[in-house]
């Protein structure tokens, strides 16, 4: 797994991720994230292109990061999911939750 | 097949490169081969993190088989994880309520969840100090 970002001259934060997100390294994502959901206010574009695979460890990791962004107002939209991702966050119900362009 | 690994996290990376390598054997297509793995990943990690709280180097017995299905036609895919730790029955943990709000929404459960909605058949059975965890799957090629 592998996680980049950096802020456009807008302030828009334009995320990456690629490989896969799981029980091994959701830690290390968690970790990755975290000055993300410092209370500021963040307006994110993910983009999970090169995502591979989740599994229940990175949807709870994706579910904090989401509810910190909306907690300080900002938003968090996901771009390029993989069918197979896609079908792990309708089977969980996260695609109502998320905004998945 | 049978893949024996003990109780820790990063053998779980062993357990995703045996998922890929008999998947391909078996011709499974790539979301097949996702769902194998994430159900092996639900089921062990389970295992390596709630069942032996206090003792590390325990060992976690895995079996994988996939063979023809005479009766229904495709072919049957099984699982089964056995561990000596606490006795534990995933089967009864709660599924997540799929329709709460952002706010609401609790994280736990989802591991479980995910497993019975891939699989066909999940049972659990202590057996002589054995936590037996088995999985069926039939899986019928266009």
């Amino acid at each position: 797994m592998e996680f980049n970002y950096r802020a456009e001259d807008s302030g828009l934060i334009k995320a990456t991720i690629s490989g896969r997100l799981d029980t091994t390294n959701a830690e290390d994502f968690g970790k990755l994230i975290a000055p993300l959901m410092d209370g500021a206010k963040y307006d994110i574009e993910f983009d999970t292109a090169d995502l591979e695979y989740i599994s229940s460890s990175g949807l709870r990791m994706m579910l904090t990061l989401l509810k910190s962004v909306k907690n300080s107002g900002g938003s968090l939209k996901i771009m390029n999911m993989r069918p197979a991702i896609r079908e792990v966050f309708d089977m969980t119900g996260f695609s109502k939750l998320f905004n998945i362009q | 097949m049978e893949l024996i690994i003990h109780n820790q996290v990063s053998d779980l990376d062993i357990v995703h490169q045996t998922v890929d390598k008999v998947a391909a054997e078996w011709g499974f297509d790539d979301m097949e081969t996702m769902r194998f793995n994430l159900v092996m990943e639900e089921a062990v990690s389970n295992v390596i993190l709630y069942a032996y709280p206090r003792s590390e180097n325990q060992e976690i017995n895995i079996l994988m088989s996939y063979d023809e299905n005479p009766g229904t036609g495709g072919h049957i895919l099984k699982i089964v994880i056995r561990d000596t730790g606490m006795e534990f029955d995933p089967t009864r943990q709660s599924s997540p309520d799929l329709e709460q709000s952002l706010e609401e929404r609790r994280i736990g459960g989802l591991g479980i969840y995910l497993i019975k909605n891939y699989m066909d058949t999940v049972t659990y059975q202590r057996i002589d100090g054995f936590n037996v965890l088995s999985m069926t799957k039939v899986i019928t090629k266009q």
